[in-house]
């Protein structure tokens, strides 16, 4: 059962085969140093080696500036689109056995631009006017949908037909000068990346081309204004990345002997750490800082002790780390203000995921509710065994659930780092179980305040980061500790995991039954839940309703925005916490690999596309997260994990039109199709501009002056000058309608249209 | 403008190639007359013939098609409804501008006066009517193809690219609109006439003041003069100085055969300049004639004045 | 001593002077108008006096203190109001929510431990606070709607209650009047008017619309190429001829 939730199908544990694949690529790699004089080789090999590596993060790396200087998007799906091409040639070579450069052809100028086009049509063009975070979500899910497509449809269980090609015309050729020789297959990748650098180095420095992409990011309206089709400009920019991230996939499959998406997630991680150190704008800074990476990672696989538990941590996860030291100290990140669009009011602005959900105060649904949930507890109390445990897991997770509810539905942060705080707390708590015999009971306590504890490390040092830089920092913290912390024995029991016992304290408490451990996450949940209510009324609830809306208005009136934000930081890493100790509980005992990163990125991309706004979000996360593996095995569907990762990454789709959540779009469809009619926003509205209209003119005066007290309409922000004043028409248009009369032929120089009487 | 102009800071002389012939009288005290020069039933092509020394005007001008009636409006808005998502801003508007004439589009805040800029540039597609440039309709095309014919805009706000050179937003503009070739010669112009953009033209836009924005995004439309230019509150957040210079800019060009819609809030200003009105409140159109036929409806249509 | 007292203020961008040795009070209760053409050096001077820029030369105090060290919220709890050219309303929540955060705000509420025993719904008192300044403002009818629904003029109301809740000693307003037609300016004049004469806030306003500012302010500093030009009651500086000639034009 510790596998319930997976994304990465192909190999159960990412981490597994990534360590393996990267030791591959330092120690064993096709020719990184072959020579006699071992010193003078060994530097060369470095060199070499360093410098091919870092070349394809360097490749990457521009694919993910370019997407980000030409349409805003911070793209994560760059690292499957480079898997995909990566399968894809792989599938047609080896698999096939086709011509390589015809493979190559499919793969990286076939399948990579039209895979950055479809992305770019199906769902980034309508994203233009989201805020950032729904365009990360929606990266996310690309990122688990493609692999889980490849692996559901044709790539099982990765190739097997020897190793991935090498872009080269002779295999294991070496050229050589002197005491510095250098494979074809490196020399090939260094060149190819040399070539895409330049490129578009030239492209934007000095072609109209270049020009438009750059003006097309900041208003994509205004450079329509300036005559130019900005969307024809935004799809040549995807497609442009959809093959340079090809490129990118096809030169990394051979250095790392094996295709799997957990590779390639590392070579994503290893982009971003350059493209931040070039500060998501400058071409040759992200050179240079994939080069360095590559170096680094090459001295560090021959220099540091293999078995040394450092370097056995350090070694893979080195681009983690990387990352998340850029993001706290590389300049120019913090409080980096994105330039604002002038024209964004538009095109009409999409609901956020996010939001002010003020719950009325109206108590009559109180009873109910609570009656309604009593039964259905009981109801399940009945249920056969293997079922309710079932539920059991379903309602941990929905309490886990609940933390995203704190930091994204009201702080609007998206954290990918919620199973690590979850993780901390699990294995705390089953750390002093099994050495001290520290009941689990008390462990519940104590692993929430481990997770809080875990949950400020990482808050404080990332204060200063906004939007996609803070999930940036999670998204490393998230490797870092996966890769280095939770693997040590001391941590998560190492390779054999940790048993972990049910709450048991002396005979007077007993919850190793499933019954009682059902009733006693029942009311974990039900804590939590009342928690999080309590504090979206509050007044911690409203300031951070205050600071998502504006940061700077909020500090205008003295709400200390960092306080605010670690305080949302803290509360959820305590849900997640003690929601981690249930888990393990539930399971009985822990693994690592439990709450990684697959994990991570899974549970967030469920909930969000579900409804973090909402604790009816949380819950529908934890119950589909739990069940619906259960019903794909039940139905006999082959690969289930990888189908799984295929329909919640489809659920993307979804999201594009409902950011604020499945869960809330349905119940607002129910609404309006059978519920009892509740006063929308534009209603209220209407009403409030009858209660203000203008005092009708006197009679027989069509003309008299509307004295109107400043009550010239309910009318719109700038944005959306006009928006609201179609709605707001429940005012008076008498002078129109008095006046005009029959309204007049187009096309002639009009008479005076008023007081035509 | 009874007085002599005192040099203005920040705004240099606009175009010198205007004909310095006083088309506007000295401003009587009383503002609220109206002082345009009588408005002109008939579109006035011929005043746009005679070519300029920079021959700039040339191109735009020739393509308006001469047309075999010459009553026909340059654009014509026939029934037009629009709205944001769920919202309706616009209610049945209709109302044309003939050739060669300075519209101004007045009405309170929220009366819909920047959508129906936006939907005559495109930005906002009609959800009902149909909109006429000359004889074509151009109902629903987009914005980048109305500029290519001609209709340019100049929104509401920061309407420059703030991460661009000054330079590279001229250039924008006029690589799209020109080619390759015509670009220099119009980088030329816009900084013959803007001296103080030439001095700046590797700053970043974003970090120029207020004023030089507004003179960035005059410059860009004015090199490659349009045949319908729309300007949406143009003088916002400008000194009393500068906006009367905007304003002479604005005459200036309706001279040389194009075609205006002004939105603005100096509501007497825009009067000065219009030769004819038309007013909105809440989404429809209450008034729609000359300007020196509105008289004192104006104090009553808009509120306030 | 005055309420906030700039000394001789200088700030250069790069090689250009933005400022030089630029000195202004204000006192308090006092209502202060600041104008001048484009590119004179207005909002820079804005931002020095909130401590947002640090100028090259001369300091800032406010009630005696240094501000430009300050964060914004701690300047905010000070008694420093501000409102925005832009807006920075908080979008989604409805004009009451504004004013009852602001109030919070103001009276230190906001920890996680007063949430859990029930304090988060409002208060009848917090309520008539929060009515009372919509009275003041004229929003009454308009306290339950969303802040998104309403017009650019009220918006800015709302961000001016909001302001006003904190009981600031001083309101610093940049451009309240852009985008705003005749009748919603001259409303934002009255209000204004108001504040100062009710609460006795000292107000601090950056304006271009001078039938505005010569209506409401008592005091006037024109400030052209970041040098202060003149100084004085309202109605002498605008009828000065060398202010004239500089800024005003024509228009009276």
């Amino acid at each position: 059962m510790s596998r319930a939730v997976s994304i990465w199908p192909a190999s159960a544990d990412p981490i597994g085969s990534t360590k393996s694949g990267l030791v591959a690529a330092g120690t064993a790699g096709p020719g990184w140093a072959r020579g006699n004089s071992k010193i003078v080789n060994d530097v060369v090999g470095l060199i070499v080696g360093g410098l091919a590596l870092g070349c394809v993060y360097a490749l990457v790396a521009t694919g993910v500036v370019l997407t980000y200087k030409t349409s805003a998007v911070f793209n994560l799906a760059l690292g499957a689109q480079a898997f995909t091409a990566a399968a894809v040639m792989y599938s047609l070579r080896n698999n096939l056995g086709l011509p390589l450069i015809l493979s190559f052809v499919v793969a990286v100028l076939i399948v990579g631009p039209l895979l950055g086009l479809g992305l770019y049509v199906t769902l980034f063009r309508r994203l233009r006017n989201v805020p950032e975070a729904v365009r990360l979500v929606v990266a996310l899910g690309v990122l688990i949908l493609l692999p889980a497509i490849v692996q559901a449809l044709w790539f099982g269980k990765g190739g097997n037909r020897g190793s991935p090609p090498a872009l080269v015309l002779e295999q294991d050729k070496v050229y050589a000068w002197g005491p510095v020789s250098i494979p074809a297959d490196q020399l090939s990748t260094i060149l190819f990346t040399i070539l895409v650098v330049v490129g578009l180095v030239a492209l934007f420095k000095y072609t109209n081309l270049g020009l438009q992409m750059r003006a097309v990011v900041e208003s994509p309206r205004m450079v329509q204004l300036a005559g130019i089709n900005a969307d024809r400009v935004s799809m040549i920019s995807w497609m442009l990345s959809g093959t340079i991230a090809a490129l990118g996939g096809v030169l990394l499959a051979p250095l790392f002997l094996s295709i799997t998406p957990s590779n390639y997630t590392i070579l994503l991680v290893a982009a971003i750490a350059a493209a931040v150190f070039g500060r998501l704008t400058s071409l040759p800074l992200t050179l240079v800082g994939g080069l360095a990476l590559g170096f680094l990672q090459q001295a560090l696989s021959r220099y540091l002790p293999s078995d040394s538990v450092l370097a056995q941590g350090l070694r893979p996860s080195l681009p983690f780390v990387v990352l998340f030291l850029l993001l706290l100290f590389w300049p120019g990140l913090r409080d980096r203000r994105e330039v604002t669009d002038p024209l964004a009011g538009v095109d009409p602005p999409a609901s956020s995921i996010a939001g002010t959900v003020r719950a009325s105060k109206d108590t009559s649904k109180v009873l109910p509710l609570t009656l309604g949930t009593v039964v259905i507890v009981a109801l399940c109390l009945l249920l056969p065994g293997i079922w309710m445990y079932r539920i059991t897991g379903a309602i941990v997770l929905s309490t886990i659930f609940l933390s995203f509810t704190v930091l994204t539905g009201m702080a609007g942060q998206i954290s990918l780092c919620q199973a690590a705080f979850a993780g901390a707390g699990a294995y705390g708590a089953a750390q002093l179980a099994n050495h001290f015999n520290v009941p689990i009971m008390v462990g519940l306590l104590v692993g929430g305040l481990v997770g809080l504890a875990v949950g400020m490390l990482i808050s404080l040092p990332t204060l200063g980061l906004r939007g996609i830089y803070l999930t940036l920092a999670t998204l490393a913290f998230t490797l870092m500790v996966d890769q280095i912390v939770f693997p040590l024995e001391q941590v998560g029991g190492g390779p054999a995991g940790l048993e972990v016992p049910r709450p048991y304290w002396s005979g007077f408490i007993d919850f190793s039954d499933d019954r009682a451990f059902f009733l006693l996450c029942v009311a974990a949940l039900a804590v939590a839940a009342l928690v999080v209510w309590l504090v979206r009324r509050g007044t911690t609830g409203r300031f951070l309703d205050a600071i998502r809306g504006s940061e700077t208005g909020a500090a205008s009136i003295g709400i200390n925005p960092s306080r605010a934000k670690i305080t949302a930081f803290a509360l959820s890493a305590l849900i997640a916490g003690v929601g981690g100790v249930l888990l393990s509980s539930w399971q009985q005992r822990t693994s690592a690999g439990d709450f990684g990163v697959g994990n991570s990125l899974l549970w967030a991309l469920v909930v969000i596309i579900l409804g973090a706004r909402t604790i009816k979000g949380a819950l529908a996360g934890g119950f589909l997260l739990v069940l619906f593996p259960e019903l794909l095995k039940a139905a006999g569907i082959p690969n289930p994990e990888a189908w799984q990762g295929v329909v919640f990454g489809l659920g993307t789709f979804v999201f594009v039109r409902h950011p604020e959540g499945l869960v809330d779009a349905i119940g607002g469809w129910y609404q309006r199709h059978f519920g009892r009619p509740e006063r929308t926003t534009e209603e209220v509205r209407r009403i409030v501009t009858i209660d203000l209209s203008e005092p009708e003119p006197p009679a027989g005066n069509g003309a008299s002056s509307p004295q109107a007290p400043y009550t010239a309409g309910v009318g719109p922000l700038p944005d959306t000058a006009g928006a609201v004043a179609g709605t707001a028409g429940g005012g008076s248009y008498r002078y129109a309608q008095a006046g005009s009369g029959p309204p007049q032929p187009p096309s002639m120089p009009a008479p005076p249209s008023f007081g035509g009487t | 403008m009874s007085q002599p102009m005192p040099p203005a800071p920040g705004w240099q002389p606009q175009i010198p190639m205007a004909p310095p012939e006083p088309q506007i009288p000295p401003a009587p005290p009383v503002p609220q007359v109206p002082i345009a020069p009588p408005a002109p039933q008939v579109p006035m092509p011929q005043q746009a013939a005679p070519a300029d020394p920079a021959g700039y005007v040339t191109a735009p001008v020739a393509a308006v098609q001469p047309g075999p009636e010459p009553a026909v409006p340059l654009l014509t808005l026939d029934y037009v409804s629009a709205g944001y998502g769920q919202f309706r801003a616009l209610f049945d508007v209709s109302f044309a501008v003939p050739m060669g004439c300075a519209v101004a589009l007045l009405g309170p805040n929220g009366a819909g006066k920047t959508t129906v800029a936006r939907v005559c540039s495109g930005l906002v597609q009609p959800t009902n009517g149909a909109i006429y440039l000359g004889h074509q309709e151009i109902t629903g095309m987009p914005a980048h193809e109305l500029r290519r014919l001609g209709i340019a805009h100049a929104p509401e706000g920061r309407s420059v690219f703030a991460s661009l050179t000054v330079e590279e937003n001229l250039l924008l503009e006029f690589r799209s609109s020109l080619g390759k070739t015509g670009a220099p010669a119009a980088l030329e112009r816009a900084y013959s006439w803007f001296p103080r953009l030439r001095e700046r033209r590797n700053q970043i836009a974003g970090t120029l003041s207020g004023g030089e924005q507004r003179m960035l995004s005059l410059a860009r439309v004015l090199a490659d003069l349009p045949r319908l230019l729309i300007v949406d509150e143009l003088s916002l957040g400008l000194a009393p100085i500068i906006v009367d210079e905007v304003f002479e800019t604005l005459d200036t060009i309706r001279s040389q055969g194009c075609t205006l819609v002004v939105i603005e809030q100096h509501v007497n200003k825009a009067l000065e300049l219009a030769d004819r009105v038309v007013i909105l409140q809440k989404g429809r159109v209450v008034y729609d004639g000359p300007t020196d036929e509105l008289g004192d409806l104006v104090g009553q249509l808009i509120p306030g004045l | 001593m005055p309420l906030l007292a700039a000394e001789s203020i200088s700030k250069h961008f790069g090689g250009i002077a933005a400022l030089v040795g630029v000195d202004l009070n204000v006192e308090p209760g006092e209502f202060v108008g600041l104008v001048g053409p484009n590119g004179a050096g207005k909002t820079t001077l804005f931002n020095c006096l909130l401590g947002i820029l640090k100028p090259n030369r001369g300091r800032v105090f406010f009630r005696g203190r240094d501000l430009s060290r300050m964060p914004m919220h701690a300047r905010a709890r000070l008694g420093l109001g501000r409102t925005f050219q832009r807006l920075e309303v908080f979008s989604g929540m409805t004009v009451r929510d504004h004013f009852l955060v602001a109030d919070r705000s103001r009276r230190k509420k906001g920890g996680l431990f007063g949430d859990l025993v029930g304090q988060g719904t409002p208060t009848r008192r917090e309520d008539a606070r929060a009515e009372a300044v919509g009275e003041l403002l004229g929003l009454t009818e308009l306290l339950d709607v969303p802040v998104d629904s309403l017009s650019l003029g009220h918006a800015r109301l709302v961000e001016l209650g909001r302001a006003v809740l904190t009981e600031p000693k001083l309101l610093m307003l940049d451009e309240p009047s852009s985008g705003l037609d005749r009748v919603e300016t001259m409303e934002m004049a009255r209000v204004l008017q108001s504040v100062q004469a009710e609460r006795g806030t000292a107000i601090l306003l950056v304006e271009h619309d001078l039938e505005m500012v010569s209506l409401v302010t008592s005091r006037l500093y024109v400030l052209e190429f970041g040098e202060m030009l003149a100084t004085g009651p309202t109605p002498q500086v605008l009828a000065h001829p060398v202010v004239r000639r500089a800024y005003v034009g024509d228009v009276a």
